[in-house]
C-alpha cells in the first residue's frame, strides 16, 4: 500500500461501534505518511505521543504461516525454524525499553490498536 | 465439533491456544478475515434451524453446524482483489461485513467475545457500568470543552490525568506513535488547545498507588497480577517502562471480583482484562476493561494458566444466558 493510497483510508485511529469490528490491514501500520497537523488543530490527546520502538527482533527472521498446523513459524538466518509461540514472548504493548514483544514489530498487538472497527474508505 | 478462531496470522497468544487445542485433539479452523474473499469461501444456506453451509480455505473446510465455539481475536480487514475502484471497494466491504458477520453471528454458539458486545464496551460506558456493578472508578470527564476541563479540575481540587478513549497507537509520519497516560500540571490547564478538536477523557490522577493490577477473567476464572512500577515513568503509565516492572500474584477483594463478573455479564462478555490502581489502603480503582487484552506476558511472568483456561472455555462451548 502506497502512502498516497494509505491516506485514502478513513482514519488511522479506529472508532468503535460497529457490529463486526475489524482491524486494519497489517501493512497499514507502517505506511501512513501523513505528518502531524499544526498545534491548535491536532487533538490534545495526541500531544506528547512518542515513537513506538521498532523492536528487538532482527529484521532477518522470516515469519511463515503454517497452514497445516495453523500457527506461525519463524525462520532464522541460520536456517533453523521454530514456532512463533516458542520464539516470541507474547507481549502486552509497545515497550519503550524492553523492545517490541508481540511477534511482528510492524504490527501493534490488538490491545494497543484500540477497539477494532476499521472500515476501508 | 470445531473451534473457529478468527484472528490475525501472526499472534503468539493465538498460536499457544491453537497448540493446546491440537494437543487435546480438538479440531480447529483458524483464519484471518483478510483471507476473505480471495482465499476464504463462505457458502451458506438458511435452513429450518438457522444458517448452515461451509467456510473453506485451500487447506480445510468447516461445516457451520460443526462449530462449537468462536474465538474472535481482532481479525484484520477484508482484502479485496486489485482493480476495484474506491466506491466498489466500499461496497464490497459493506457487503462482506453484512454477509459474513450476519451468517456467523447468527450461529448459536459460544463467542469469546461476541463482536458487537466487544464493540459496545466503550470506555465511558464501561465506567458507568462498572460503577453500577459496585466497582470504584476515578472521577471522570469526557469533553471537547477546554473550560470544562478547568472547571472539572477546580471542582476536584486534585491533579488530573488524560488518556486516550480509543486506540493507544497512531500511524503517522511514516511510523507508529503511542500516547501514554499524562498527568496534567497547572501549565497544561492553561494551554488546552486541541481539546476542542475531538472528545477527550480526563480523570482524577490516582495517587498514591501501592501498585497497579491487571486482572484477566476467563469465564469464571480470575487471574490477578500486581504490577509494581520501578521508575517514575512506569508509575505514570506502566506501559512506558516494562523493564522496570516486577509482578506478583494478588487477590482482589471479594466485592471487586463480584463486580468484575457482574460487569462482564452486563456486557455479555466471557473474557476481559481489567486494569486497576490499588491504593496503599487497599482500595481497588478500575480504569478500564479490555475485552481483547493481552495476557501472554503475565502467563510467562507468573505462570498463570490463562491459555488453558481459554482452551477449557472454547472446548466446553457452553453459552451462558
Amino acid at each position: 500500500m502506497s502512502s498516497d493510497e494509505c491516506s485514502l483510508w478513513r482514519d488511522p485511529l479506529f472508532s468503535p461501534g460497529d457490529g463486526f469490528p475489524l482491524g486494519p490491514p497489517l501493512e497499514f501500520w507502517a505506511d501512513c505518511a501523513d505528518p502531524p497537523s499544526t498545534i491548535g488543530v491536532r487533538p490534545y490527546s495526541l500531544h506528547g505521543v512518542v515513537p513506538v520502538p521498532t523492536g528487538s527482533y532482527p529484521d532477518s527472521v522470516t515469519y511463515d504461516y503454517d497452514a497445516d498446523r495453523q500457527i506461525t513459524t519463524v525462520r532464522c538466518t541460520d536456517g533453523s525454524s521454530v514456532t512463533l509461540a516458542k520464539h516470541t514472548k507474547p507481549g502486552p504493548t509497545p515497550a519503550s525499553t524492553s523492545g517490541y514483544t508481540d511477534g511482528d514489530p510492524k504490527n501493534p498487538p490488538p490491545e494497543e490498536m484500540g477497539q477494532p472497527d476499521y472500515q476501508a474508505d | 465439533m470445531t473451534v473457529l478462531i478468527l484472528a490475525r496470522d501472526i499472534e503468539p497468544q493465538v498460536d499457544r491456544v491453537v497448540e493446546e487445542l491440537t494437543e487435546r485433539g480438538i479440531p480447529i479452523f483458524r483464519t484471518d478475515l483478510a483471507a476473505f474473499p480471495t482465499s476464504l469461501i463462505l457458502d451458506a444456506r438458511l435452513g429450518p434451524s438457522g444458517w448452515d453451509g461451509v467456510l473453506a480455505n485451500p487447506h480445510r473446510q468447516l461445516k457451520l453446524s460443526d462449530i462449537r465455539s468462536v474465538w474472535y481475536r481482532h481479525p484484520s480487514h477484508f482484502v479485496f482483489p486489485d482493480g476495484l475502484t474506491r466506491p466498489e471497494r466500499r461496497h464490497a466491504a459493506a457487503e462482506a461485513r453484512c454477509g459474513l458477520s450476519g451468517v456467523l453471528c447468527s450461529l448459536d454458539v459460544l463467542w469469546v467475545n461476541f463482536p458487537s458486545r466487544e464493540a459496545d464496551a466503550l470506555k465511558p460506558r464501561q465506567l458507568a457500568v462498572a460503577r453500577r456493578c459496585g466497582l470504584r472508578v476515578p472521577e471522570t470527564a469526557v469533553t471537547n470543552c477546554a473550560n470544562g476541563v478547568r472547571v472539572f479540575a477546580a471542582e476536584l481540587g486534585r491533579p488530573l490525568a488524560t488518556k486516550n478513549l480509543s486506540a493507544a497507537v497512531i500511524a503517522e509520519a511514516g511510523g507508529l506513535h503511542t500516547a501514554y497516560t499524562r498527568r496534567l500540571e497547572q501549565a497544561d490547564l492553561d494551554d488546552l488547545c486541541g481539546v476542542e478538536t475531538t472528545a477527550h477523557l480526563f480523570q482524577r490522577f490516582i495517587e498514591p498507588k501501592a501498585f497497579e493490577a491487571r486482572v484477566t477473567v476467563v469465564g469464571d476464572r480470575v487471574f490477578a497480577a500486581g504490577i509494581h512500577a520501578g521508575s517514575e515513568a512506569a508509575r505514570l503509565d506502566f506501559r512506558s517502562d516494562y523493564a522496570s516492572l516486577t509482578y506478583s500474584v494478588v487477590t482482589p477483594p471479594e466485592q471487586v471480583t463480584a463486580g468484575m463478573r457482574a460487569f462482564l455479564r452486563a456486557f455479555g462478555l466471557s473474557f476481559g482484562c481489567f486494569d486497576f490502581a490499588v491504593t496503599p489502603d487497599g482500595e481497588w480503582i478500575m480504569f478500564e476493561c479490555n475485552p481483547f487484552g493481552q495476557y501472554g506476558w503475565l502467563e510467562d511472568e507468573l505462570g498463570f494458566p490463562i491459555t488453558s483456561a481459554l482452551v477449557d472455555l472454547l472446548a466446553d462451548g457452553v453459552v451462558s444466558r
